[in-house]
């Protein structure tokens, strides 16, 4: 199931074979870290990109998640060329569509639980009330009911990446990133927050993790290899 | 897509996020209004320093009589002096400005004063008489080195008080002495300190009182009259008072009336304020420079340390304008909290200056009111540059350097 099967669907995020490269400061052309890709992501699909550290693969997520602009090509978040936008339109792009989780989880270390899950939305337009309404109900639903008032240092790893993915799930997004979402947890938290992350995408937002952990990327649906930068989606072996 | 909308960060959640910005790192924030109290702090107590430096310098030029007018008898029509009427005391003191004043009144003829009845008539030694109302000590700042001034009582007895120099030349120093004065015993009642640039004629004058004097030498030419009159004006309006002076005492005709004063002591003491108000402005100047140039540091570590923040907040949507807005809000919030701090802090330690070099406290009230402007001012124009270049950096940088 890729969601290029009904045309009429517009995707949740398309790529027109965007690259990037990095100057290197020399006479060269610079580094190219990602060769041309093209990638269509539709509405509930369970992407992996997979591959080796420092083959492109956080590139290719954080083009798509429009936080960094491509060298070449484009990309549509809902139909639009976010590449041509400026760039308080493409923050509104991501207030409203878009979700991200990290490695490092991000938190703001000084705001407590709901207020962590709260600043997810206040870029959105919810009032404050509505804010930490909406908030403890994302908290409850990744099961920290019990951590609302606690503060970032207060909480183990997996808790705090709890926290960044109702963050992220707390404005409904049509896309969820989540950069290597395991990376700094043992292999048993990990397992629970990548259940979390399925289980969330199950209700029909896109999800697209970028992991190195190929036990992980075998229960995703879809799976891109990267290696120097060249992106190929694998076809599908269990289907 | 429906959800691309611009949505604006209202006034209230800009607030609430700068206040949670500061409440959330105590210590940060502490250090940050830190950096801007000692700034603010600094303008103020040098500020109040010199401005305690100048109205203790100019106190004491007016102790010595900047601020002192003297009104004499001037000349009639007849070339003969015009005595000061016997209202003129009462007329000046309700005039503006004039704080208190003085009366002397003319000593009988003929007096010469003695140590004791075996001293020849002519060896007055210099020493002249004069003739006070009780007012005088105190319009001419003047203090008593031994004994005590007149009061009620003792301006009706034959009783004098020596001026400094008169005291010397007689040989009294404690007040038990009897002198011999125009053939009859006067007891010493007190001893002038010297007492400077004043009163060089009370200083070698044997001061009698003025009721003792009126019903003693009644019927004597002048005795009763007004001889000069001592005004102290208010700190600084000197120039206004004198101009008001003749014709309050003489309503009609000021023109028989003599106003003078300390010229060349009054020149000095605009010469001291106006130099040193420069100067209390070039300290407070430069207390400026120093104190925004600190601040202006402080906002941009608090800014630089928070670039990973700034990221997260990209992430979530907000646009470069909403983070800078936020940085700019808490900016001004820290500056509010320092430049309250600062503003004590200099004020204690203008007052801790003022009180160990003895001076009289003084702190302009424009700075009070300016310092706190001036720090959320400065905290603003300071955190504006790199919140701009924070908010504008990449959003994958930021969160990069967190």
């Amino acid at each position: 199931m890729t969601g290029m099967d009904s045309l009429d669907v517009v995707p949740v995020v398309e790529a027109r074979g965007v690259s990037k490269t990095y100057p290197d400061g020399g006479a060269h052309d610079g580094l190219m870290v990602l060769h041309p890709t093209d990638l269509v992501i539709a509405s509930g699909d369970q992407v992996a990109i997979v591959g080796p550290s420092g083959s492109g693969k956080s590139t290719l997520l954080t083009i798509l998640g429009t936080l960094e602009a491509p060298t070449t090509g484009s990309v549509l978040v809902g139909g639009r060329d976010v590449t041509t936008m400026r760039e308080g339109e493409r923050a509104a792009v991501r207030a409203g569509a878009i979700g991200f989780v990290f490695q490092q989880f991000h938190l703001l270390p000084t705001l407590n639980a709901i207020g962590n899950v709260a600043t997810g939305l206040l870029y959105s337009g919810v009032g404050h009330a509505e804010r930490r309404e909406r908030a403890v109900t994302a908290l409850e639903s990744v099961g920290l009911g019990h951590r609302l008032d606690h503060r970032p240092k207060q909480m183990s790893g997996g808790e705090q990446q709890r926290v960044a993915i109702a963050r992220a799930l707390v404005r409904n997004p049509d896309v969820l990133f989540a950069d290597e979402p395991t990376g700094a947890l043992d292999s048993a938290t990990g397992e629970n927050v990548i259940e979390l992350l399925t289980e969330i995408a199950g209700r029909g937002t896109a999800l697209v993790i970028v992991t190195h952990d190929s036990f992980i990327a075998d229960q995703f649906a879809r799976r891109i290899q990267i290696r120097d930068g060249v992106a190929i989606e694998e076809v599908p072996h269990h289907v | 897509m429906s959800k691309l909308r611009r949505e604006r960060v209202t006034l209230a959640d800009l607030i609430r996020t700068a206040l949670l910005g500061v409440t959330g790192n105590p210590q940060r924030t502490a250090l940050a209004s830190l950096g801007i109290a000692l700034g603010i702090a600094s303008l103020v107590a040098l500020t109040g320093a010199s401005a305690s430096n100048q109205a203790a310098l100019l106190a004491s030029f007016d102790a010595m009589g900047a601020n002192l007018a003297f009104l004499r008898p001037g000349l009639g029509p007849d070339q003969q002096p015009v005595p000061l009427p016997e209202t003129a005391p009462e007329a000046i003191a309700r005039q503006d400005h004039v704080e208190r004043i003085g009366v002397l009144e003319t000593a009988p003829a003929g007096l010469s004063v003695f140590r004791t009845d075996l001293v020849p008539e002519t060896a007055t030694g210099g020493i002249t008489i004069a003739v006070a109302r009780p007012d005088l000590l105190a319009a001419l700042d003047a203090r008593l080195a031994v004994g005590r001034w007149f009061d009620d009582a003792t301006r009706t007895l034959p009783v004098t008080v020596l001026g400094a120099t008169a005291a010397n030349r007689l040989g009294v120093s404690v007040p038990v002495d009897l002198l011999y004065i125009g053939g009859q015993w006067y007891g010493v009642l007190g001893i002038l300190a010297d007492s400077g640039l004043v009163s060089d004629e009370i200083d070698t004058a044997a001061i009698l009182g003025d009721q003792w004097v009126r019903s003693e030498f009644a019927g004597l030419a002048g005795v009763g009259e007004i001889t000069q009159i001592f005004v102290r004006a208010e700190p600084g309006t000197i120039d206004a008072v004198r101009g008001v002076l003749a014709n309050a005492a003489r309503p009609g005709s000021p023109q028989w009336v003599n106003v003078g004063g300390l010229g060349d002591l009054i020149a000095a003491r605009e010469l001291a304020d106006d130099s040193l108000a420069t100067l209390g402005m070039a300290l407070g100047g430069i207390a400026l420079l120093v104190g925004g140039v600190g601040i202006a540091n402080t906002m941009v570590v608090a800014v630089m340390e928070r670039r990973g923040e700034i990221g997260v907040r990209r992430a979530l949507g907000a646009r470069p304008g909403q983070v800078a807005a936020q940085f700019i809000t808490e900016a001004a919030t820290l500056s509010i909290i320092g430049g309250l701090g600062g503003l004590v802090l200099g004020v204690g330690a203008a007052g801790v200056i003022a009180l160990v070099a003895g001076q009289p406290f003084v702190i302009p009230g424009l700075v009070l009111g300016v310092g706190p402007v001036v720090s959320v001012v400065i905290g603003c124009l300071a955190g504006l540059q790199p919140a701009v270049r924070a908010a504008h950096i990449p959003p994958t940088v930021a969160l990069r350097s967190a």
